[in-house]
């Protein structure tokens, strides 16, 4: 007679690590997840800054807090945050219109037509993976081309 | 004390007749009638998945089909060792399955003016087959699965391995099962079973079969002392891949596909000058052994399989894409050509039982005296009604999974709705047997020199070199002092895997039990059987013979080994006569 | 170690590292094993041999072996996979680890529990719903499906449900609610199907933060996928129909009708041969039986049948 034991197991979900760490889980041929997740990064960071924003902009009304927060702002540090920022925006910009074009509209993905094998999925080969390849080329060029005019203030380039 | 579950019906197994005899029963009794279904596998995962080519059934009477011209393809393929009563049933009940299915959402490979498409199939004067695509059974699954989750009064009970059928008195009292997640023994009580736990192809080491096919729900009706029927017929595709054994389909001949030697000859036009590739399956067969046998065939080095080509690069690969997609895949991934470029390399690989558990046409279960077992029915691949006789015609198979899962869901569920209550609870003695032969007699056994592991290689080696497609006395014999060598040494085979929680390990030990006992069958009953009928291909007695074995072989179990009796062919229609192709 | 024609080794021993679990120690740990390989092995051909011959307790799912049931998929070198349709040499790395599928709870070794899985596609319902429960259920023709009409979801229904979507899927991850690229790319295809006129009630059940709004497009599920169903496309799709319906499009599909009997006369008799027996008794019994049990269900089988009779017991 066998002892009656409760079986136990073990809670495998990835979190936020299988979507950061390319360690714990690596899809092949799956670029869409690079921008995927490069998305949800600078959108944090742009949630984060939303309020800073706000913050900064309410600063003008006096001018003397204003011009203590420019002079804050020559510092190194805070441009590098701000060129950061700068590529957040353009990216999640970017990206962005191409999501709503794909989300939205079902555009860029091609038709559901038979799979022909070996079976490569259509939404991965159709127009969206151009778009996405726009999207990182004209991001990183605009990225670089204004860390360039940013930095050459300081003589960093 | 074994924890006790009960239900208005219980079905065994969760293929195509399985998940078919639930939905019957939910969709004419849902609220009435409490369905459980025990699976060794997740539903979705039984070995239906993998049937390719099609179903057959009349659809287009107005187009020159007929159902008696079904019903006389089926008995001429069986080498008329089919009972014909069964054979009409099949062919008349089948068109409206492939209607339900179509309403329940399949998608069937249509004709351009949106009606469903038929292809040819072996032996077959019409092309009456049924297909979507080459992934008919799994489409068949999926449609059938997706109807079972409209409703709500059964419940699943996936990956329980069931070990024996309780029967007393000659009627039904339960089954005792293991739950593989807990790994403790359960006893379902119920008013009625459905047996639909398909066929034993694991005996075989090349095989279309998946692993889990080893042909439990069979052994353990025979062990429950239920007779096993017509054993010895096992049907041989023409086209397994090489070296894995994988499924080619016949629709891949029926689309056009040729055989060819090594000298490049289409050679089925020396065995079967009409139908040519489209004969019936052993037919085929037997003509790639011999062209093998007499050299003309090529050989694999790497496994040393001998095999012949299948070209379809005459198809084209919109053609190939649209029809065959599964068998252009398969061969890609697992023979590594594509068939749109170069021949696919086959040989003959066992396939289909045709025999199984002795029953009516009604699906009742039936002891060797012909009284049915009350609470019993069986479904699909794992009985013998007998539909397929000596040979199963392509596509009949999955058709027989669809009307008799219908008949036998009707009939048990209507049964389940008129008795009163659950029969009488079997005696402790029995089911506490069980458990001591599982848990004390194999589990927590001392592990010894033998592993299940190397006996099923042997039975596998053994079966695939003396019960093939060619059979002699000599062969047969070797096979079965080699299986009673094997019996022998499985008594000394206990798992080493101790634990209960998915011990696998333990499962391949019942598993193996149990293709011992069904190779034991199929080799007695092979070797009594002194003729050639159908797949049943002896070469010391190459004829058939009508007057001493139109008969159905009954094996029922006794210790020392299986014990033969006889049961007479219904024949309502056709006499027998020469088949010719 | 043999050499082959191409002058490249035969075999080569490849080093297999499984993470396994012991439910009843709660033991989690990796094992290391070494399996010779040739040209044609495939990840579950050497995970067999494993338990075969060197560790009888390494447990995992198999069934079909020809990447059909869906049952072993696991994480390979990190990415989902069938290990069935895995070619072992293919992958090209002289160490191959294996993990139980991520996002499904593990039961043991590299079985996982499939529970949310199967019920969450259970929740879209996947069958045909039809105004007229009628006339779904009591079928005398098919629907008609003209073939671009089932071009246009075939793909779907290649899904085997194996779960590689589920664990490739970033979303899932995170969020135990989302209904996950299967169900959802199921979705499609039944809203998608000509036959159905369940478009509302399956919409209700999607239409939700746990449902297709929570999908960003990562599109690893298709890249995943082993059977081309290419889920991503369907879920945009399903999406991109929610936002037409929702910005007041109209319905975007009739369904369709049932194919309308055939008038032909029936040319049934005559072409098998005629019954051979001499006691056709049994034969009429058995066919009037049927012919009656079918009248219900499908006239023109029980017409096909009496016909064939009247030849009979004319002659």
């Amino acid at each position: 007679m066998g002892e009656k034991r409760k079986p136990r197991f073990l809670e495998n979900r990835l979190g936020i690590m299988g979507n950061i760490v390319p360690w714990v889980l690596m899809i092949r041929d799956n670029p869409e997840r690079v921008a995927f997740v490069l998305h949800r990064l600078t959108g944090l960071l742009l949630i984060i800054y939303l309020p800073v924003h706000i913050f900064v902009t309410s600063m003008t009304v006096n001018p003397q807090k204003w011009e203590d927060f420019l002079r804050l702002e020559e510092n190194p540090l805070a441009q590098f945050f701000l060129w950061i920022l700068f590529g957040s925006i353009v990216f999640h910009g970017l990206n962005g219109i191409r999501l709503l074009l794909v989300e939205g509209l079902g555009k860029g993905i091609g038709k559901p037509e038979p799979p022909e094998p070996p079976y490569k999925p259509t939404s991965l080969s159709s127009a969206q993976r151009k778009w996405l390849y726009a999207v990182f080329a004209i991001w990183l060029i605009v990225w670089i081309v204004g860390g360039i005019i940013l930095f050459r203030e300081f003589g960093w380039v | 004390m074994v924890e006790t579950i009960n239900h208005d019906v219980v079905i065994i197994g969760s293929g195509l007749a399985g998940l078919r005899a639930a939905v019957e029963i939910m969709r004419m009794f849902e609220e009435k009638v409490n369905v459980g279904i025990i699976s060794k596998v997740q539903l979705m995962r039984s070995h239906s998945v993998s049937a390719e080519g099609g179903t057959a059934a009349v659809l287009y009477p107005d187009e020159g089909d007929s159902i008696a011209l079904h019903a006389w393809d089926t008995v001429k393929g069986s080498d008329f060792l089919a009972d014909q009563d069964a054979v009409w049933t099949l062919v008349s009940h089948m068109p409206q399955e492939i209607y339900l299915l179509e309403h329940w959402g399949i998608l069937w490979s249509r004709r351009e003016d949106g009606r469903i498409a038929q292809r040819y199939f072996g032996g077959q004067t019409f092309p009456r087959t049924v297909y979507a695509g080459d992934k008919t059974g799994l489409f068949e699954m999926q449609t059938l699965y997706g109807k079972l989750q409209e409703y709500d009064n059964y419940e699943r009970y996936d990956e329980w391995f069931v070990t024996s059928y309780v029967i007393e008195d000659g009627e039904y009292r339960g089954v005792t099962a293991i739950n593989m997640k807990d790994g403790n023994l359960y006893l379902f009580r119920s008013k009625a079973v459905i047996i639909a736990t398909g066929g034993g192809g694991r005996v075989y080491g090349f095989s279309t079969y998946g692993h889990t096919v080893t042909g439990d729900g069979l052994a353990m009706a025979y062990r429950a002392g239920i007779p096993l029927k017509d054993m010895e017929f096992y049907q041989f595709h023409p086209t397994g891949i090489i070296p894995s054994g994988i499924l080619v389909t016949e629709g891949a001949r029926g689309e056009g596909g040729i055989l060819l030697n090594k000298n490049g000859e289409r050679f089925m036009k020396k065995y079967a000058p009409t139908k040519m590739e489209l004969a019936p399956r052993d037919i085929v067969s037997r003509a790639m052994f011999t062209e093998m046998k007499e050299g003309r065939g090529f050989k694999d080095e790497e496994s040393g399989l001998e095999y012949l080509l299948l070209d379809l690069r005459h198809l084209g690969e919109e053609k190939l894409n649209e029809r065959l997609p599964l068998v252009r895949e398969v061969a890609i991934k697992f023979a590594g050509v594509d068939p749109a470029e170069e021949p696919i390399p086959v040989r003959p690989v066992a396939h289909y039982t045709m025999g199984g558990i002795h029953a009516d046409i009604r699906g009742r279960v039936l002891d060797a005296q012909g009284r049915w077992i009350k609470g019993m029915w069986v479904a699909g691949e794992a009985a013998a009604y007998s539909v397929h006789g000596a040979n199963r015609l392509g596509s009949n198979s999955t058709a027989e999974c669809l009307v008799w899962g219908k008949i036998t869901g009707r009939e048990a569920g209507l049964y389940a709705l008129k008795s009163p209550s659950l029969p009488p609870m079997p005696s402790n003695e029995k089911v506490a047997g069980e458990e001591k032969r599982l848990f004390d007699g194999l589990l927590k056994r001392e592990s010894g020199k033998e592993t299940a592991y190397q006996i099923k290689k042997e039975l596998n080696h053994v079966m695939d070199t003396h019960v093939y497609v060619y059979r002699n006395e000599e062969g047969l014999r070797k096979a079965l002092s080699k299986i009673r060598e094997l019996k022998e040494r499985f008594k000394n085979v206990a798992p080493s895997d101790k634990s209960r929680i998915y011990n696998t390990d333990f499962i391949t030990v019942l598993e193996t039990e149990n293709l011992l006992d069904i190779a034991e069958v199929i080799v007695v009953g092979a070797l009594e059987r002194r003729e050639s009928r159908g797949s049943h291909a002896r070469t010391d007695y190459p004829k058939r013979d009508d007057e001493n074995w139109l008969k159905h072989t009954l094996a029922t179990y006794s210790r020392d080994g299986p014990v033969l009796s006889y049961w007479p062919v219904t024949i309502t229609t056709w006499k027998p006569v020469e088949r010719k192709y | 170690m043999g050499i082959n024609a191409n002058g490249r080794p035969a075999t080569r021993v490849v080093k297999i590292r499984v993470r396994r679990y012991d439910p009843e120690t709660g033991r989690r740990w990796w094992q290391e094993y070494r399996v010779e390989a040739k040209k044609g092995t495939t990840v579950l051909d050497a995970l067999l041999k494993i338990k075969a011959e060197q560790d009888h307790t390494l447990a995992m799912r198999y069934s079909c072996r020809m990447g059909a049931c869906g049952s072993c998929g696991m994480l390979i070198n990190k990415m989902p996979r069938l290990a069935c349709e895995t070619q072992l040499l293919e992958l090209g790395t002289d160490t191959v680890t294996i993990e139980p599928l991520p996002n499904f709870p593990v039961l043991r070794d590299l079985i996982t529990d499939f529970g949310d899985f199967f019920k969450k596609h259970r929740d879209i319902m996947p069958y045909i719903v039809r105004e007229s429960k009628k006339e779904n259920e009591e079928p005398y023709r098919e629907y008609y499906m003209p073939p671009d009409e089932l071009n246009k979801i075939i793909r779907y229904s290649y899904c085997i449900m194996c779960g590689l979507c589920y664990a490739a899927c970033p979303v899932v991850a995170i969020d135990k609610k989302f209904l996950g690229p299967q169900a959802l790319g199921q979705a499609y295809r039944w809203v998608t199907d000509v036959r159905d006129e369940g478009l509302r009630l399956r919409l209700e059940k999607v239409d939700d933060k746990h449902g297709v709004w929570r999908c960003h497009f990562a599109g690893s599920c298709s890249a995943a996928c082993p059977k081309g169903v290419d889920p991503a496309q369907g879920i945009q799709l399903l999406r991109s129909k929610l936002v037409a319906l929702t910005a007041g499009a109209r319905r975007d599909k009739k369904p369709t009708h049932v194919a309308t009997p055939t008038t032909v006369r029936y040319v049934d008799v005559g072409d098998a041969p005629k019954p051979t027996v001499e006691d056709k008794s049994l034969l009429v019994k058995h066919l009037e039986e049927t012919a009656q049990e079918l009248e219900q269900d499908l006239p023109y089988v029980a017409q096909a049948l009496r016909d064939y009779l009247r030849t009979i017991t004319s002659s």
